[in-house]
């Protein structure tokens, strides 16, 4: 083991690659797991974010109380042994509706995140590949969709599709897309010019598999640094949605829709605000500062 | 250059025309009729007479030529469903305000966030850029109405320094609203300053110039600092439709009279004429942004402005 992160940290060291270092570093992904793994910060945050993931997950079997019963006559608690977080004005356990309403917010902005990056990326390869006509136009629909604030569209598709149903994920993948489609687009017409693309289609392989082997493999790591940034701006974006009501409707916990319902209690009761609030700025944290390890380590020209 | 302003601006038409084609498209397929459920109309000559005079009956591609051609010819958005006010005034009210909180966060923005990051970067690694690091990653992951919430309890309920109901008339009311929505934008303002002043600071010209013994802080604002700002202004798009979207929710949370907080009343009250008005006025905004900062760019950025005059060169030979 020790001799294995001494191999590293030669290699690290030396800024040209020698034909050692070639083999070593053949395994693009497995060097890059290896310099994230390197970086206590980001292996720190994964942990915590993962634990807040688990913990909202496998809630049935961490608490004994429903999400939605009422108890009046533990109202407004604070934090104690009975009730880990305390109660919130009706007398609801404060830990069971932050882990239920968890698994809601990280289900949305999830969704809402794969979405938009398969939506992007599909449109992204094909205007980037393609070029000409194909690209205007899809440049041009992806301006468009991008000069829509997403709070627009978020209530737009809640105008359309009815209040407070968690569609507002579409919506919000929409939003997203046309960041992926860029980056993408930019990346692909980078790629598209290399000798190795164009050997590829002299030996006549089609245009579905050089976009799938070729091309997709390149812009990867580029998409996975974007996908983590998009999903933290999803999540702040899904809480800021159930804060104004948007989300879902009571006595549905959500991250936002908690600290709402804290709102009025700020004074006297301040830990109903206070915890939902936290627990949305920790798993945003963690997420953005595990996104700077992994930018760091799939990017190692910086 | 000229040429190049004038496409920008004919580059907004289609976009905005899109945008109403797309929300009035969603709103006009929207199952319901607001007039049959009104008590007084129960069908028959009366249901009919009304029919005829909102002309209902019109199809799709009618109304939303007659609509665009009301709102962009004759500035009128049609009124209320409920009440047959003019949308126009109210709107024209609200729009005030809220173009007036989006200016003043976007200042407030720009004008703290770029010494911030350019202080950050002259310190690379030292404690102060590590605390100003620290400060602006945990300002962009907190959500902005937990940031309104304790500016709010500190500023106006503990020190009283603020009116905690202000009258939206003053303009000092929209003081915390304006910094509410900068500290969103003030940490990826100052993050992209620090990175973009970072990496000029590398160049020779740079290093000329300290070997020439001009003074670092000359070097650093003077020099450094015009050529790092490049970056900064063409992420200022997406930062400004970033603010707009704080700014609507900052609005709801502050209630201050502006086209979020009648946004979201409209879509729970189903005004969905109101709906279109605000969609259609927000686009506009940022369409509007989105033109002046890529001329601005142009302005900041001689390799564009270079490219432009030569192609227009080219295309008078």
């Amino acid at each position: 083991m020790s001799s294995d992160i001494g191999a590293v940290n030669n290699e690290n060291g030396k800024s040209a690659p020698d034909s050692g270092a070639a083999v070593a570093s053949s395994n693009f992904w497995l060097e890059a797991l290896r310099r994230l793994f390197k970086n206590k910060t980001a292996v720190f945050a994964l942990v915590v974010f993962a634990i807040v993931c688990i913990s909202c997950a496998l809630h049935p079997y961490l608490t004994k109380y429903e999400y939605m019963v009422i108890d009046p006559a533990n109202t407004k608690q604070g934090p104690s042994l009975e009730h880990l977080l305390g109660t919130d004005h009706l007398g609801r356990d404060l830990f069971t509706r932050i882990l239920y309403g968890g698994t809601l917010t990280l289900r949305i902005s999830f969704v809402s995140t794969v979405l938009a990056a398969a939506a992007g990326c599909i449109l992204g390869l094909v205007s980037g590949y393609f070029g000409k006509r194909t690209d205007f136009i899809l440049s041009h629909l992806l301006d468009m969709v991008a000069s829509v604030p997403v709070f627009l569209l978020v209530i737009l598709a809640e105008a359309a599709l009815g209040w407070g149903k968690g569609n507002f994920m579409y919506a919000m993948g929409i939003a997203a897309m046309p960041q992926f489609a860029r980056l993408i687009r930019a990346s692909v017409m980078s790629i598209v010019g290399s000798e190795y693309i164009e050997a590829a289609r002299a030996l006549g392989v089609g245009h579905g598999e050089i976009l799938a082997r070729h091309v997709l493999h390149n812009v990867a790591p580029s998409l996975i640094i974007r996908f983590t940034s998009a999903f933290s701006e999803a999540l702040l974006l899904c809480t800021i949605m159930g804060y104004l009501g948007i989300a879902v409707n009571p006595p549905t916990p959500e991250w936002g829709a908690l600290a709402y319902f804290g709102r009025s209690f700020i004074r006297s009761y301040p830990h109903m605000i206070i915890i939902p609030c936290s627990v949305i700025t920790i798993s945003v944290i963690s997420l953005g500062l595990f996104g700077d390890g992994l930018r760091d380590a799939l990017d190692p020209r910086e | 250059m000229a040429k190049y302003v004038l496409k920008r601006i004919l580059m907004m038409i289609p976009i905005v025309l899109g945008v109403i084609l797309v929300v009035f498209a969603v709103l006009y397929f929207i199952p319901g009729s607001r007039i049959r459920s009104m008590p007084s109309l129960s069908g028959g000559d009366a249901l009919d007479s009304v029919y005829t005079f909102l002309r209902v009956g019109d199809n799709f591609l009618t109304k939303y030529v007659r609509y665009c051609y009301n709102v962009i010819a004759k500035f009128d958005f049609g009124t209320f469903g409920t009440t047959a006010r003019l949308l126009t005034a109210e709107m024209s009210y609200r729009l005030r305000n809220t173009v007036f909180l989006l200016i003043s966060g976007v200042a407030v923005t720009v004008i703290a966030g770029i010494p911030v990051g350019v202080y950050a970067a002259t310190r690379k690694d030292r404690p102060a850029d590590r605390i100003v690091t620290t400060i602006s990653l945990f300002l962009s992951s907190i959500p902005n109405y937990a940031i309104a919430m304790v500016l709010t309890l500190l500023l106006c309920v503990n020190f009283r320094l603020l009116p905690l109901i202000p009258v939206y008339t003053e303009p000092i009311a929209y003081l915390l609203p304006a910094i509410t929505i900068s500290l969103g934008g003030l940490s990826s303002i100052s993050r992209i300053t620090r990175t973009s002043v970072l990496e000029v600071l590398e160049q020779p010209y740079i290093t000329a110039l300290r070997s020439k013994g001009v003074k670092e802080t000359s070097v650093v604002w003077r020099h450094a600092l015009k050529n790092a700002l490049v970056p900064v202004v063409s992420t200022l798009g997406g930062l400004i439709t970033q603010l707009l979207c704080g700014t609507l929710v900052v609005e709801y949370f502050f209630n201050v009279p502006g086209l979020g907080t009648f946004m979201l009343r409209s879509v729970t009250e189903r005004e969905h004429m109101s709906i279109l008005a605000c969609t259609v006025l927000m686009t506009l905004i940022l369409s509007a942004t989105n033109t002046s900062t890529d001329i601005l760019y142009a302005f900041f950025n001689p390799q564009i402005r270079l490219r432009y005059s030569k192609r227009t060169a080219r295309n008078e030979e």
